[in-house]
C-alpha cells in the first residue's frame, strides 16, 4: 500500500450538501446493511427449501383429505353404534351427536377445501416466522457483535429515528419474504387444485384472511425479533431465545392452560385467555377455523389473535426504543 | 468556537468505579492535542460521552460551542474513528461506508473518494475480515472523513500499527491540524506522542494531571533532569560529586548517572579530582519520564 500523504486530507469537496429527508435516507441505509451481507440470501435459500417442504407436505395432506371426503361421500353413512343400547356399552346420544358432526365435517368437501387451501397457501409459515424473529434479532445484534453501533449512533445521534428504520426495515424485509413464499404458495397451490379439478378459493374470506394475516405474522415476528436484539445484545442469546421463544410457547402454553383447566379453574372460558402468549395469538390468528383445544373447547376468533400479537408488536419496538435511548455504547 | 472542543466538569460514575471524575480542558483548532494516560484511566469513557455514546453523569461537552446530538450535520462536524474492528466482518470496506454515505445522505461517490484518501481503493471490495489491523484503521479514518469534518477525534489510533502505518497515520493528523482543523487523539505511547502532539492532556484514574504545550510540561518537569557520565575513575569522581550532594548511580552500561547537579558542576567536579571524562551528557527528561512521574501510584488498578 502507498502513502498518500501528498494528496492529504483536502482532497475532500468544497461543500457536502446532505440529499434526501432523514427517514428515507436511515430506512435506505438500514436496508443497504441488510443486502450488502451474506445473511439474507442464506436464510432466502433455507426459506425456499422449508417452503417447498411445507408445500409438499400440504398438498399431500389436502389431497388425503379430499380424496377421503369423496369416497366417503359415495358410502352410506356409519350408524356410529346407534343401534346398541347406551346401557349395553354403546354411545350416549351426546357421542352420538358429536361423531355424527365430526363425521359430516369430514365429507364436507366445500370446508375442506377452505381448509386446505388456506394451508397451501401459507406453506412454509412455521420456518418463515422463526427465520422473521431471527433475522429481526439479527438487525439489532449485528450492530453490536461487529461493533457497528458505534459509527451508527455517529452518523444518527437521534437514537429514535436509528430504532424507528430498523423496524421499518425489519417491516420491509418481513413482506418482501412473505411476498416471495406467497407467490410460490400460490403458484403451486393453484396449479394442483387446478389439476384436480376444485375451484381455487382464495377469494373466500377465510383464506384470504389466512393469507393476510401471514403476511402480518411474517411482519409482526420480525418486529418481535427487532425488540428481543434490543434487550438481549449478545447475538447468539438473542437468536436462541427468540427461536425457543417462537417455538416452545404454544406447547407450554398448551400445557399450562391444559393444568389451570384441569386443577384451578374447572371452566371452558379460561382457553379464551390462552390468547394472551404471543406464540398462540399467532396461530389463532393465521388459523382459518378456530383453534380446538379439546372437546366442546375452542380459543377465541382470529381477531383477538391479531390484536394481542399487533399489541405485543408496538410493546417490543416501544421498548426497544426507550432501552435503546437510554443505553451507553461502548 | 468553530472547531473547537470544551469539556467541563465530566464525570461519568459507573456502578463500581468513577471512571471520569471532574474532567475539564479545551481543545483548539489547528493542533494536534494528545490525551494521555494510562489504560482504564477513563480516556475512552471520556471520548464516548463527548460524542453522544455514554451518557455522562455530570458536566457537558460541545464541539463547535454544541453537544454533539443537537450538532446540524454529525459528520460534517466531528470524524471520528473509535474502534479498529467497526465493520461487519463479512460486508466490504466499500459497502461499510455507502451504508454510512447512506444514512448521512452524501453521494455515494463520497465513499470512493475517501478510499482513495486514505488509499485502500484496492481493498475497496474485499470483505473487512480480510483486512488487516493497518487497513482497518485507514477504513475507520475514511468513514471519519465522509463528511470533510472540521474535528478529528481518535482513540488509540497506532494501536496495532506497524511503524510504516504509524508514520502515515502521524504525517495524516498532522496534514489535517496544519489546515486549521482540530485533532484530538488518545493514547498510552508516549514516544508517539511526543512526535505527533503540540498539545497533551494527561489524566490518571480518571482525573486531570496536567494539560498544555507539549514542551512546556516537558521543561517543566526539567529537575528531573539528570547527566550521564562516563570514566575510568568513577570512585574518585563520586567521592567529589557527593560533597556538592549529588545524587549518584551506576547505571547498566558502566556508566555513572548523576542527579541533583547540573552538567557544568559535573565537569567542574572532574576537573577538581583531576579524572578524565569519556563522555558528558546532560539528559532532558521525555514525555515518557514526564508521564511516568505524574501518574505514579494513580495508574493502579481501580
Amino acid at each position: 500500500m502507498t502513502t498518500v500523504t501528498e494528496h492529504g486530507p483536502t482532497a475532500a469537496p468544497a461543500q457536502l450538501r446532505p440529499a434526501g429527508g432523514t427517514p428515507m435516507r436511515l430506512i435506505k441505509a438500514e436496508m443497504l446493511k441488510i443486502w450488502t451481507t451474506n445473511s439474507w440470501w442464506i436464510f432466502g435459500i433455507i426459506m425456499l427449501a422449508t417452503t417447498s417442504l411445507a408445500l409438499l407436505i400440504n398438498i399431500l395432506q389436502a389431497d388425503a383429505e379430499l380424496g377421503y371426503a369423496e369416497e366417503a361421500k359415495l358410502q352410506p353413512p356409519p350408524d356410529f353404534g346407534k343401534n346398541i343400547p347406551p346401557g349395553e356399552g354403546g354411545p350416549s346420544a351426546e357421542e352420538i351427536r358429536a361423531m355424527e358432526d365430526q363425521y359430516r365435517a369430514s365429507i364436507d368437501i366445500g370446508r375442506i377445501l377452505v381448509r386446505s387451501a388456506a394451508n397451501v397457501y401459507t406453506s412454509g409459515q412455521f420456518f418463515g416466522l422463526l427465520f422473521m424473529v431471527i433475522l429481526g434479532a439479527l438487525i439489532v445484534t449485528n450492530e453490536f457483535f461487529h461493533q457497528t453501533a458505534t459509527t451508527t449512533f455517529l452518523t444518527t445521534p437521534h437514537r429514535t429515528r436509528v430504532i424507528v428504520s430498523k423496524l421499518a426495515a425489519a417491516v420491509m424485509i418481513a413482506a418482501a419474504f412473505w411476498a416471495v413464499v406467497t407467490v410460490i404458495d400460490l403458484a403451486v397451490g393453484s396449479a394442483y387444485f387446478g389439476f384436480s379439478d376444485y375451484s381455487v378459493p382464495l377469494t373466500d374470506w377465510p383464506v384470504l384472511r389466512s393469507v393476510l394475516m401471514n403476511l402480518l405474522a411474517f411482519v409482526i415476528w420480525a418486529v418481535l425479533g427487532v425488540g428481543l436484539g434490543v434487550l438481549i445484545r449478545s447475538q447468539l442469546g438473542a437468536t436462541l431465545t427468540g427461536s425457543a421463544f417462537y417455538m416452545l410457547s404454544y406447547p407450554v402454553a398448551f400445557l399450562l392452560f391444559s393444568l389451570i383447566r384441569q386443577f384451578i379453574i374447572k371452566e371452558d372460558w379460561v382457553w379464551s385467555y390462552i390468547v394472551v402468549i404471543p406464540g398462540v395469538a399467532s396461530q389463532i390468528m393465521i388459523s382459518p377455523e378456530r383453534l380446538q383445544f379439546s372437546f366442546n373447547e375452542y380459543g377465541p376468533d382470529w381477531w383477538a389473535g391479531a390484536l394481542v400479537l399487533v399489541g405485543y408488536g408496538i410493546v417490543a419496538g416501544i421498548v426497544g426504543t426507550l432501552i435503546t435511548r437510554k443505553r451507553d455504547i461502548s | 468556537m468553530e472547531g473547537q472542543i470544551v469539556v467541563s466538569g465530566l464525570t461519568k460514575v459507573f456502578p463500581r468505579v468513577r471512571a471520569v471524575d471532574d474532567l475539564s480542558f479545551t481543545v483548539e483548532p489547528g493542533r494536534v492535542t494528545g490525551f494521555l494516560g494510562p489504560n482504564g484511566s477513563g480516556k475512552t469513557t471520556t471520548l464516548r460521552m463527548m460524542l453522544n455514546l455514554v451518557t455522562p453523569t455530570k458536566g457537558v461537552a460541545t464541539i463547535s460551542g454544541e453537544r454533539y446530538a443537537n450538532l446540524h450535520e454529525p459528520l460534517g462536524t466531528v470524524g471520528a474513528v473509535l474502534e479498529a474492528s467497526s465493520a461487519h466482518k463479512g460486508r466490504t470496506g466499500r459497502n461499510h461506508l455507502r451504508i454510512v454515505c447512506a444514512a448521512a445522505g452524501y453521494p455515494e461517490q463520497r465513499a470512493d473518494e475517501v478510499l482513495d484518501l486514505v488509499g485502500l481503493t484496492p481493498a475497496a471490495k474485499r470483505k473487512f475480515k480480510g483486512y488487516s489491523m493497518g487497513m482497518r484503521q485507514r477504513l475507520g479514518i475514511a468513514a471519519a472523513m465522509l463528511g470533510n469534518p472540521k474535528v478529528l477525534v481518535l482513540d488509540e489510533p497506532a494501536n496495532g500499527l506497524d511503524p510504516e502505518g504509524i508514520r502515515w497515520m502521524r504525517e495524516f493528523l498532522r496534514a489535517f491540524a496544519s489546515q486549521g482543523r482540530t485533532v484530538l487523539v488518545s493514547s498510552h505511547l508516549l514516544s508517539e506522542m511526543e512526535q505527533l502532539a503540540d498539545d497533551v492532556i494527561i489524566i490518571a484514574a480518571g482525573k486531570m494531571i496536567t494539560q498544555g504545550p507539549v514542551d512546556r510540561i516537558v521543561d517543566g518537569m526539567a529537575h528531573t533532569g539528570s547527566v550521564r557520565v562516563r570514566t575510568p575513575h568513577a570512585e574518585a569522581l563520586t567521592t567529589e560529586l557527593h560533597k556538592l550532594g549529588a545524587v549518584v548511580h551506576l547505571n547498566g552500561n558502566g556508566a555513572l548517572q548523576i542527579t541533583g547537579v547540573e552538567a557544568p558542576a559535573v565537569g567542574r567536579a572532574a576537573l577538581a579530582a583531576q579524572v578524565e571524562l569519556h563522555e558528558l551528557v546532560a539528559e532532558k527528561p521525555d514525555l515518557e519520564d514526564v508521564f511516568l512521574e505524574l501518574t505514579q501510584g494513580k495508574a493502579g488498578i481501580r
